[in-house]
C-alpha cells in the first residue's frame, strides 16, 4: 500500500527530473504521438518512459544529447508494448535482413506517379498520406517518420533504432517508393 | 547518365547526400528526360508532404504531470507492474465532493480484460488545490485483483494530492471470468467522491475479438470541500 501512497510523494527528484525531460518533451510527445497515432496512447507510453527515468535525472542532465537518447529509451517501450499487446510484432532483425532484398516497389518508367494537382489538395492529401504510412512495414514506417516527419538525421535514427545507418537509408528509400506507389495507384 | 541510374539515386541527391558533381548530372538528366524529371517531382512533393504532417500539441504541463504520476515505489512488484501492463488510459474532470451522483454511475466506462492476463488502469483526479490526508479506497469485483494484493477486494490508505491533475495506476490481473464494477471513493472532510469503472473479463479466445485497450473515464475535479 505504501507503493500507492508515493505515488503523489513530492521530492527534489521529481523537480530534477522536471527540469531535465522539459525541454526534450515536445519533440518526445510528437514521437510518441507519432509512433502510437493517438494522443492517449502517446501519453502513456511517455508515462512508462518516465517511470523508468525517474530516479536517473542526474544521469540524463550529463549526457551530451538527452534528447536522442530520451527517444531511443522511448522507441524500445513502444517495441515492447506493441509485442505485450499482441498486435503486429516488430520483426527488426528479420527486417534489417529483408532491406537488402529485390525492392518489389522500385520506380519504373511507365508508372503514373503522384498526380499535381491531388497533392495540392493538403488535406487530402494529409489524409491518402495517413493511411499510406499505416500500411508500410513498421520498420520502414518509423524510418520515414522519424527522417521525413521529425526531421531526424540518419545517423541519430540509427542510434534510436539501434539499426545500422546504412539500414536505416535502405528502409526510408524503401518506404518512400512504397509511398509513392500507394500514391499513385488511386486506391487510398 | 541512364534512367535507371538516376532512380537508383534521385533519393539521395534529394537528401543532399550525393557530391556536387554527381548531383549536377541528375540535375541534367532530369531536365532532359521527362519521365524522370516527372519521378523528382513526385519525391519532392512526398517529402513536402510528409514534413507538413500535423501533430497535436502537448498538454500544458505534462512534464510536471507525468513526473508527479511516476514517483516510485518501495514495492518492486507494484513498480514493475505498473510498467508492464498494457495501458488503459481514464481521465476525469468533474465538480468534486458534495454531489450525489457517482462517477460513472448508471453507464460506468468499461474495461475487457483476458483472464489470467493484466492490463493497467489509470485513474486521473484533478484537483484544483492541494489536499492533506485523502482518504482513497478502492474496491474491486471478485473476478478482479490487484498485482500484488492477492484476493484482496477492499484496499484503503490516506495519501495527499497534489494540486492538478494525480494520476492512480491500477495494475489489475483478472482470475477468472466475470463482470462487476470497480468502484474508487475518495473522502476528505466528511464528503466524498466516487469513480466507477466496470470490468469485463472474458477467456482469451473471446478476447480477441475485442480489442479496445483505451477508455475515458469523467474525473473527479477535487476543491477543497
Amino acid at each position: 500500500m505504501a507503493g500507492i501512497l508515493d505515488i503523489w510523494r513530492h521530492g527534489r527528484r521529481r523537480d530534477a527530473l522536471v527540469r531535465v525531460l522539459r525541454p526534450a518533451m515536445p519533440a518526445l510527445y510528437r514521437l510518441a504521438y507519432r509512433l502510437t497515432g493517438q494522443e492517449a496512447d502517446a501519453e502513456d507510453l511517455l508515462q512508462d518512459l518516465v517511470v523508468r527515468l525517474y530516479d536517473r535525472a542526474d544521469e540524463i542532465a550529463r549526457l551530451d544529447r538527452p534528447e536522442i537518447w530520451l527517444s531511443r529509451v522511448l522507441y524500445r517501450l513502444y517495441l515492447d508494448d506493441r509485442r505485450r499487446r499482441g498486435r503486429r510484432p516488430v520483426p527488426v532483425g528479420e527486417l534489417a535482413a529483408n532491406d537488402d532484398d529485390a525492392d518489389p516497389v522500385a520506380d519504373h518508367p511507365d508508372d503514373p506517379g503522384l498526380a499535381p494537382e491531388a497533392l495540392h489538395e493538403r488535406g487530402a492529401l494529409g489524409e491518402r498520406l495517413t493511411r499510406a504510412l499505416a500500411r508500410l512495414p513498421e520498420a520502414q514506417r518509423i524510418a520515414v517518420i522519424l527522417h521525413d516527419v521529425e526531421g531526424y538525421r540518419l545517423a541519430e535514427i540509427a542510434a534510436i533504432t539501434g539499426a545500422a545507418e546504412g539500414t536505416v537509408k535502405s528502409r526510408l528509400h524503401r518506404a518512400r517508393r512504397e509511398l509513392r506507389g500507394l500514391l499513385s495507384d488511386g486506391t487510398l | 547518365m541512364r534512367c535507371d541510374d538516376f532512380r537508383e539515386r534521385v533519393q539521395d541527391w534529394l537528401d543532399g547526400a550525393l557530391p556536387a558533381a554527381e548531383a549536377a548530372r541528375l540535375r541534367d538528366h532530369a531536365a532532359a528526360c521527362p519521365r524522370c524529371a516527372a519521378i523528382e517531382r513526385d519525391y519532392r512533393l512526398l517529402t513536402e508532404a510528409l514534413g507538413g504532417l500535423p501533430a497535436p500539441e502537448p498538454p500544458p504541463r505534462l512534464t510536471e504531470r507525468l513526473v508527479r504520476g511516476a514517483a516510485p515505489a518501495p514495492s518492486r512488484g507494484w513498480r514493475a507492474a505498473a510498467v508492464a501492463a498494457t495501458v488503459v488510459l481514464a481521465i476525469a474532470a468533474l465538480p468534486w465532493l458534495g454531489r450525489q451522483a457517482p462517477v460513472g454511475a448508471g453507464d460506468p466506462a468499461a474495461v475487457r480484460l483476458v483472464v489470467d492476463g493484466d492490463k493497467t488502469v489509470s485513474l486521473s483526479l484533478a484537483s484544483e488545490k492541494r489536499l492533506d490526508g485523502v482518504t482513497l479506497t478502492l474496491v474491486l469485483p471478485e473476478h478482479v485483483e490487484l498485482q500484488g494484493y492477492p484476493h484482496e477486494r477492499r484496499l484503503s490508505w490516506r495519501t495527499d494530492l497534489s494540486a492538478g491533475e494525480n494520476r492512480l495506476r491500477l495494475p489489475l490481473h483478472a482470475r477468472r471470468a466475470g463482470s462487476g464494477e470497480l468502484v474508487a471513493r475518495i473522502e476528505h472532510g466528511g464528503k466524498s467522491r466516487e469513480l466507477r469503472l466496470r470490468l469485463d473479463s472474458v477467456t482469451p479466445d473471446h478476447g480477441r475479438r475485442h480489442t479496445n485497450p483505451t477508455t475515458r473515464l469523467a474525473a473527479a475535479r477535487a476543491s477543497r470541500a
